[in-house]
């Protein structure tokens, strides 16, 4: 079957190209910022051949010499359209201006409608949406603005993480600036590290992944930083009830080259400060700090380097003087955080050829530490007990896109990444009045290599139908195991009319390394571990098929069905946690599989005074482990039968906006004691029926915000109020049994989050 | 001054609001959970038979949330073609733990199994089959104070002469056993408090689920990982002082060196690393206590064992 399909792309591949022909490629800018457009449309109407903007502005269209008109278009931008000349070979680049009042946009930008596309299961966010949705505290959050979209599901009341199609936490390959996340939240996950102020481009793979992507089964989150403007300084900022911010981007040098970065801190800890009375300090905070720079090395190179520093820590303090000559002192620390830090080099080969080469490094580590310090008349005493975790990346790849002719676009690309993981290290350490002892109980870092290669071709088979053929293959080594898996990938469009599509896809997804979690909060304290040579590879087949349909509005509207399957997913044994000196994880784990199908309605308006969107899962996720719930298959936690968002943005007047949203799920899956009996050492023992075999009452909750905004001079300031679950819902975050005042045994729901009203200072220059 | 306290009546209202919503009691879904009888013990090797059974409590909105005692069971017990008839009486602790004592005045015997059957009119019959392991090979070599984890503790290390090829299973507990001394006659209880351990042995199962800084009622090893060997384990037991109440009911401190079932160190390990202090909630998956009582509830252990009694100035 792969030979076929391999067959199959290569006499594609071999359609004869035109000799007469010419190419015009170029690149596609903001004007005002000469910061590069993702995915801008650039087309030509009469000879009915259009194309995107690569993820570096790049574009190239080849077709028979003769004089043309070049369109580009882009949300949010007023329309490009050029009258040529036909030279030769050409190189044309494109500066799109904003338009001031999304009113005035005439849609006319038809080749990036959703129906065109070839590739499902897609979604691009527009920054600017993401930034007006109502926000959580004032902060606005790129995750949960992600967790709005069809075959999306939060989790947890509050929480940043995303489960996708039925997949696990672990499923979703996060990329910031093309380097991957590995822990993408902020206070047990309330926030995530992403600050929207920083971020350009939002785009969700949750299927028919394209052969570029690999190495998680359910999602790509491809996020990517501002490049900064190269022709004036600028910046935003804004001050919120739990966390400022600042960003400055500006030129190094003008129309050449230019840096952004920008900066979130959380004060509580300063706030609480004059509050915390006595001997005991302690407090928590996270930041994230954002960088780039990118610079114009000629007309055919552009480098780029950025990275993101961010932490997490929470710390407590005690001095005590106990008695004359006798001291006490107790420090506590709990820290987690990443770095990625990424360097590309884009060179133009020719007119069809870009290449990009990159380098990163990504870093996530966790760190738990107590100590105790006595002072006596007669000697000293420590005890210290530390726990560390983590997980290094070092890479380096090579990506072309090669575009021979209109009828085809390849993407390949090698690249290689060495993995140090470091699953668990615990200290103990005692000394004192007589006794020292200094242990290091470690489970020993795992290395391993990942080879990854490419190819994907999206090939025009007719006017009607297109087709996205490629193959992914990894090869992984650890503790001297080689895997190796050639994953097909597969997706077609068939346009039914110039509006209404109907698409297919198929893929194979490879994914090389777990997380470990007994938790369902999404805690730093989460594991990252490989695949060994006893805990095998998750590997999974998704299929999905649907219709795209793009309004004369410019509204999206896509319904798709799926099916996929999950092979050797994990899960920690019955009792077992990650805080453990044990040399040996792998023995804490059961190896199962699981799947999930459903289907998704999604709509989406990204033009106009009012614009948002709404989505509709109907899904069932399951999983089957043969040491859980007697072998049988139960259902996943995150099995969400109905799973409805609707979100809305309305510019009411000038500088008044209104945005609302309302979430509505399926409670999650859940475990119930069914009767309880006192046990050998007179502790009640609870009897628990089946596995995930009950619901938590359905969530539901409505936000809305409106922001009021004002031009000054040479600035703008806005003041955002919003309030998160308006009608004050009770949804459950957790549940308990007890005891009512009757002596009978009931069961009571925690919620976390009432109404929370909130207000944010937000300015531009 | 009329828009301060406003201010102070909304925030008022406000604080009120988030306070009230955060617990909610919630209908009881329909579980269906039924009364099934519940079967607790240990057969010990060289013992007389002992177990104590009641009846468990179904989470249900019509019943009440607290244990009754079982009347008229009857217990029977069998090995091969002899069957015993357990008896039923009353104790201390029957009112506390709603449980009855059954016992039997034959000894139970090491390698062989046993069958228990419980019968009650409204609850039906239960059955648990009970195997009683080979005689443990094990002892106590060296005891020392010292500090572990912050507290201090009597370090004792412990060597077990583990029998080749088959799985044993062992389970090390500080126990403090009630004792009367009245003249010259000490009189030894069947009444016991428990002393927590600690081990940082990674062969332990204690080790590979908590960690090495919890402490343990219970360290369980299992021999997969020095079959056929001698091996020497190190234990940390509390100092603490453990008094029963009065002058005269004194106490002994021991190390109990147990082999005992597989399917009764599996039901250990689940209890061991369940937590019933915290109860139930939903935030982790709830680790399931499987016993080996059919049609019921509980465990009936087979054990063979050894005591060890540590001296020490508490």
């Amino acid at each position: 079957m792969k030979e076929r399909i391999i067959a199959a792309f290569f006499l594609l591949l071999s359609l004869p190209l035109h000799a007469q022909n010419i190419t015009i490629s170029g690149y596609v800018t903001e004007k005002k910022s000469g910061e590069r457009l993702i995915g801008a449309t650039v087309y030509i109407p009469e000879k009915g051949i259009g194309t995107t903007t690569n993820a570096y502005g790049f574009y190239s269209l080849t077709f028979v010499a003769d004089n043309f008109n070049l369109h580009a278009s882009y949300v949010g931008y007023i329309p490009y359209n050029s009258a040529f000349t036909a030279k030769g070979n050409m190189s044309v680049n494109i500066e799109m201006e904003t338009v001031k009042d999304m009113k005035e946009v005439v849609v006319t930008g038809k080749k990036d409608a959703i129906h065109e596309r070839t590739q499902m299961s897609a979604i691009d966010l527009p920054i600017q949406t993401i930034k007006s949705l109502p926000a959580f505290l004032g902060e606005v959050d790129v995750m949960k603005a992600i967790q709005l979209l069809p075959g999306v599901q939060a989790g947890n009341e509050g929480s940043s993480g995303i489960y996708v199609r039925g997949g696990g936490p672990d499923q979703n390959l996060i990329l910031l600036d093309g380097v991957p996340v590995y822990n993408a939240s902020h206070l047990f996950g309330f926030f995530s590290v992403f600050n929207a102020d920083a971020i350009r481009s939002v785009e969700l793979v949750k299927g028919g992944f394209p052969a570029r992507y690999g190495g998680r089964l359910s999602s790509v989150v491809d996020i990517n930083m501002k490049e900064g403007n190269k022709n004036k300084l600028h910046g935003e900022g804004g001050i919120g009830l739990i966390a400022s911010r600042l960003t400055l981007e500006g030129p190094i040098q003008k129309g050449k080259s230019s840096f952004m970065i920008s900066g979130r801190r959380t004060y509580y800890d300063i706030l609480a400060k004059p509050f915390i009375k006595g001997n005991v300090k302690g407090g928590y905070y996270f930041y994230d700090l954002n960088g780039k720079v990118n610079f114009k090395l000629g007309n055919k190179d552009h480098l780029y380097i950025s990275g993101y520093f961010g932490n997490d820590k929470f710390y407590a303090k005690q001095k005590q003087n106990l008695a004359e000559g006798i001291n006490s002192s107790f420090n506590t620390n709990l820290k987690w955080g990443n770095i990625t830090a990424v360097s590309r080099w884009n060179h133009q080969f020719n007119s069809k050829l870009f290449g990009n080469f990159t380098a990163y490094y990504s870093q996530y580590n966790f760190l738990v530490s107590s100590q105790t310090k006595s002072t006596f008349g007669v000697g000293n005493e420590e005890y210290l007990l530390k726990y560390t975790s983590g997980i290094d990346d070092k890479a380096v790849k090579y990506d072309f896109d090669y575009i021979p002719h209109p009828n085809h676009y390849i993407k390949t690309g090698v690249g290689y990444v060495y993995h140090t993981y470091k699953p668990g290290a615990q200290q103990t350490k005692i000394e004192g009045l007589g006794m020292k002892q200094d242990t290091t109980i470690a489970t020993k870092n795992i290395n391993a290599g990942e080879i990854d290669a490419y190819i994907e071709d999206d090939i025009k088979i007719s006017n009607a139908l297109k087709a996205n053929i490629g193959v992914h293959w990894t090869g992984f080594n650890v503790q001297n195991k080689f895997y190796h898996a050639i994953q097909p990938r597969l997706a077609l469009r068939y346009l039914i009319s110039d509006k209404l599509s109907a698409k297919a896809s198929f893929v194979q997804m490879n994914q090389f390394i777990h997380l470990l979690t007994n938790s369902s909060i999404g805690l730093p304290t989460d594991l990252w571990v490989p695949a060994t040579g006893n805990i095998p590879v998750q590997k999974s087949y998704q299929g999905a098929a649907g219709l795209a349909y793009t309004h004369a509005t410019g509204m999206e509207i896509s319904v798709e069905g799926y099916y996929k399957t999950m092979d050797n997913v994990l899960e920690y044994k019955e009792g077992a946690s990650f805080f453990n000196t044990s040399s040996n994880w792998e023995d804490k784990v059961e190896i199962g599989k699981g799947k999930s199908y459903g289907a998704e309605l999604f709509v989406q308006k990204k033009k106009g005074r009012f614009t948002g969107m709404m989505g509709y899962t109907l899904s069932w996720s399951k999983r089957q482990f043969d040491n859980l719930n007697d072998g049988k298959e139960f259902p996943y936690r995150y099995d969400r039968r109905h799973d409805f968002k609707i979100a809305g943005i309305y510019e009411l007047a000038k500088n008044i906006e209104v945005s609302a949203e309302w979430i509505y799920g399926t409670g999650n899956a859940i475990t119930l004691p069914i009767g309880y009996y006192n046990g050998p050492d007179g502790n009640i023992v609870q009897v628990f029926g089946e596995r995930n075999g009950y619901r938590m009452p359905s969530y539901h909750r409505a936000d809305v915000s409106i922001k009021f905004s004002k031009q000054r001079k040479n600035w703008e300031r806005a003041w955002v109020i919003s309030a998160y679950n308006v009608y004050n819902r009770y949804n459950p975050f957790y549940i308990y049994s007890t005891t009512n005042n009757q002596g009978n045994a009931v069961f009571k729901q925690m919620s976390l989050f009432p109404i929370i009203p909130s207000i944010s200072y937000q300015f531009k220059f | 001054m009329q828009y301060t306290s406003k201010l102070y009546i909304l925030v008022a209202v406000l604080f009120v609001t988030c306070s009230t919503a955060c617990q909610k009691e919630l209908k009881l879904p329909a579980i269906g959970g039924d009364k099934k009888i519940v079967l607790i013990g240990e057969f010990v090797a060289g013992d007389t038979f002992y177990l104590r059974a009641g009846q468990s409590i179904p989470v249900s909105g019509s019943e009440k949330n607290g244990f009754q005692l079982l009347e008229d069971l009857s217990v029977n017990l069998s090995s091969g073609s002899n069957k015993y008839n357990l008896n039923s009486y009353a104790d201390d602790f029957s009112s506390i733990l709603y449980t009855y004592p059954f016992s039997n005045a034959q000894i139970a015997v090491a390698g062989n199994t046993y069958h228990v059957e419980a019968t009650h009119t409204s609850l039906g019959t239960a059955t648990a089959e009970i195997y009683i392991p080979e005689q443990v090979d094990a002892k106590v070599t060296d005891t020392s104070s010292g500090r572990y984890n912050n507290d201090s503790v009597i370090k004792v290390r412990i060597r077990i002469n583990d029998p080749q090829g088959s799985a044993n299973y062992y389970v090390i507990e500080a126990l403090k056993q009630k004792l009367t001394i009245i003249g010259n006659d000490t009189t030894y209880h069947r009444e016991y408090s428990r002393n927590a351990l600690y081990t940082a042995d990674k062969n332990s199962e204690n080790v590979l689920d908590n960690g090495a800084s919890t402490q343990n009622k219970r360290i369980l090893l299992k021999d997969s990982r020095f079959n056929g060997t001698v091996y020497e384990t190190d234990v940390y037991v509390l100092r603490t002082v453990l008094t029963f109440g009065s002058e005269t009911l004194k106490g002994r401190s021991l190390i109990r060196i147990k082999s005992v079932s597989e399917p009764y160190f599996r039901f250990l390990k689940a209890y061991e690393v369940y937590e019933p202090a915290i109860g139930f909630n939903t935030f982790e998956q709830p680790v399931k206590i499987e016993g080996n009582v059919n049609g019921g509830l509980g465990m009936i252990g087979g054990v063979s064992q050894v005591d060890h009694v540590l001296s020490y100035d508490p």
